[in-house]
């Protein structure tokens, strides 16, 4: 990360590199890959859902409701079984798919492009304007968020649009409380101050020396909050204030199925399964990046590993 | 410290403030709260008659004083609901049935967090230590509302252990609190996990092991110590959390009679008012919550005084 920053201001054209070692370091890590190839899957499905969908998700079949999945002796025309309306489970898990990860992807873009420039403004200018940002920041921390979420999405009529809107305005403030504090810590390096002196104005010292720097951090925490939104998504669709029927989300399938708990299981079960292993899949990728990308970290982690052989080398020659 | 503590009181009645503020212009300028007193084929003059007897045809800054002013009475209106019935009673009523799950549920998530993470730091790599972290990262995974369906079908349904819906009885609490410990566990315990690991490199653990202090000893009356601050703010941002929002999908699945059941109750009959008294109490439990972990912070880290 330090290297990409001592370059920045000179390389402009050939910055695939960065990326390029973090990619060949993500194939040769063991957690990390997984996350990131099952993140990668669930992604594709979502995207492709109308392409890969074996039923039409809203497509009702009487005759043939509440069938067990096929490893519960089912059939293979409904491979993990049908709702109380015949609907093919399946094809609805990936239309879910579709708004559970477009309501994330929406929010992590729209709260992190807003967390940031005002983390970047607080950091960079400073005094009056850091403060009352900070401020702002720090007492909507405070709020009970997803209860007032509850009650703005009941008042103004719910819907995915909506959801979107109030969970931005409820996840801004991480990034720009990560940001602020980064911006802190890299104003006083030497190297801001070289291009300073050298005439270069806040705009181009934010976006082409500070802002590189920021990369690796946010985007650890915007897989983080990714995982946090699927989760919160989730559970207001599941009260019946997010996602609204016919459109499908996860959080809403296990809604609609949990009536039918005790006797078609698979209704609630596959759905939360599925989001767990999406979160848990973007949940070890951050942890992964965390570590990986912070120099400290890696620092630490060589470290250890040098006092074990230290330990090791020792063990042996006594 | 006691300038500290009242600059935290003060920023907390902002909070309060600022919260109520904010339900007050959802509640009056985003709906029509007459709408719940009224058949949908009103007749215009029925609704103008309910909005007069509601205050509703005040200019909206007469009702945000009057709003302000009956606040600091701690009159919250009465429920629509429940007519005759003051919002805020009802609510007070439900809160220490939701106080009492939350504080369960968040102490045996340090009891579970604080071993696990403490274990996994011993050995960094180790096979416990990615058991035991994998493990802590599924729990943080799981939608808590999930979990409580899949606790309800195996400890419910199929072993009849505990009960599954209520409070009626002893075991009542299992579920409903095993489903918002988990995942808050799971959080802990990385937080435990990363916060251990720095603790047990820092040289007055060599200068205690040079000493030839037996390393449970070291771990307990040293390292351990030091990584209660972390814990103990992780632990209170996870209770306000979980006040403030898990405990309602909680709640809902196991009909659990607390606040966080009311609020759906109270969405299900559009009784703005109530609502309304509903975050205003949250938002002032969160911020006890808060206040009260400072104070703490003083009596576990003498340090923290002086600064």
């Amino acid at each position: 990360m330090t290297d990409v920053a001592i370059t920045a201001p000179t390389t402009t054209v050939s910055d695939a590199s960065p990326l390029r070692t973090l990619l060949h370091d993500l194939l040769r890590s063991g957690t990390g890959l997984v996350g990131a190839v099952v993140l990668l899957l669930m992604i594709g499905a979502a995207v492709f859902a109308p392409w890969i969908s074996p039923h039409d998700p809203a497509a009702q079949d009487l005759s043939s409701r509440l069938q067990p999945p096929l490893f519960w002796g089912g059939t293979f025309e409904h491979v993990l079984g049908t709702d109380q309306l015949g609907r093919d489970l399946l094809s609805r898990l990936l239309s879910g798919a579709r708004l559970s990860m477009l309501v994330a992807v929406a929010v992590v873009a729209i709260a992190g492009g807003f967390g940031t420039t005002m983390g970047l403004i607080a950091g960079y200018r400073g005094k009056t304007t850091d403060a009352v940002i900070m401020r702002i920041a720090d007492m909507q921390l405070a709020f009970p968020g997803i209860l007032l979420a509850l009650v703005i999405l009941y008042a103004i009529g719910p819907s995915a649009s909506l959801l979107i809107i109030v969970l931005s305005i409820n996840g801004w403030m991480v990034y720009a409380r990560i940001t602020r504090s980064l911006v802190l810590g890299l104003r006083k390096s030497e190297y801001i101050e070289a291009a300073e002196i050298s005439g270069a104005g806040p705009a181009r010292i934010m976006g082409r020396h500070i802002l590189p720097n920021l990369v690796s951090p946010l985007l650890t925490l915007s897989v983080l909050e990714f995982a946090r939104i699927i989760l919160a998504e989730a559970s207001l669709s599941f009260l019946g204030y997010g996602v609204q029927p016919p459109n499908a989300s996860w959080g809403l399938i296990i809604g609609q199925g949990q009536d039918y708990l005790t006797s078609a299981w698979w209704l609630v079960t596959i759905p939360g399964v599925v989001i767990c292993i999406t979160v848990l899949s973007a949940n070890l990728l951050a942890s992964w990046l965390r570590i990986h990308t912070d120099p400290k970290q890696r620092e630490k982690q060589l470290g250890r590993q040098l006092d074990a052989l230290v330990v090791e080398i020792a063990k042996e020659r006594t | 410290m006691k300038r500290f503590l009242i600059k935290r009181v003060l920023v907390g009645l902002i909070v309060i403030f600022l919260v109520s503020t904010a339900v007050f212009l959802v509640t009056r300028v985003v709906t029509d709260p007459e709408l719940a007193f009224l058949p949908i084929d009103a007749s215009p003059e029925q609704r103008i008659a309910v909005e007069q007897h509601l205050g509703l045809d005040q200019p909206l800054i007469a009702q945000y004083g009057d709003f302000l002013g009956d606040l600091l009475r701690l009159d919250l209106g009465d429920s629509y609901w429940q007519p005759g019935k003051p919002a805020l009673d009802i609510v007070m009523d439900r809160l220490p049935s939701t106080l009492w799950l939350n504080t369960v549920a968040i102490v045996a998530a340090v009891l579970i967090a604080v071993p696990l993470g403490t274990i996994a730091a011993l050995r960094p790599g180790s096979w416990l230590d990615r058991t035991t972290t994998t493990t802590s990262l599924l729990g943080l995974s799981a939608p808590q509302f999930w979990l409580g369906f899949i606790l309800i079908l195996i400890f419910g349904v199929n072993l009849g252990w505990f009960p599954t819906s209520g409070a009626d009885q002893r075991l009542s609490i299992v579920l409903p609190a095993a489903a918002l410990a988990l995942p808050t566990a799971g959080k802990i315990a990385q937080m435990m996990r990363s916060t251990m690991i720095d603790e047990l490199d820092r040289p007055y653990m060599l200068t205690a092991e040079s000493k030839g202090l037996r390393r449970l000893y070291r771990i307990h009356h040293h390292a351990l110590r030091n990584t209660l601050v972390p814990v103990l703010t992780q632990s209170s941002y996870e209770y306000a959390r979980m006040l403030a929002g898990y405990t309602v999908v909680v709640e809902t699945v196991f009909a659990w009679p607390g606040v966080g059941q009311l609020t759906v109750q109270a969405l299900e009959q559009q009784d703005l008012m109530l609502l309304q008294a509903i975050v205003i109490v949250v938002a002032t439990m969160v911020v006890v919550v808060n206040v009260v972990t400072d104070l703490l912070y003083e009596v576990i880290d003498p340090r923290i005084e002086a600064a």
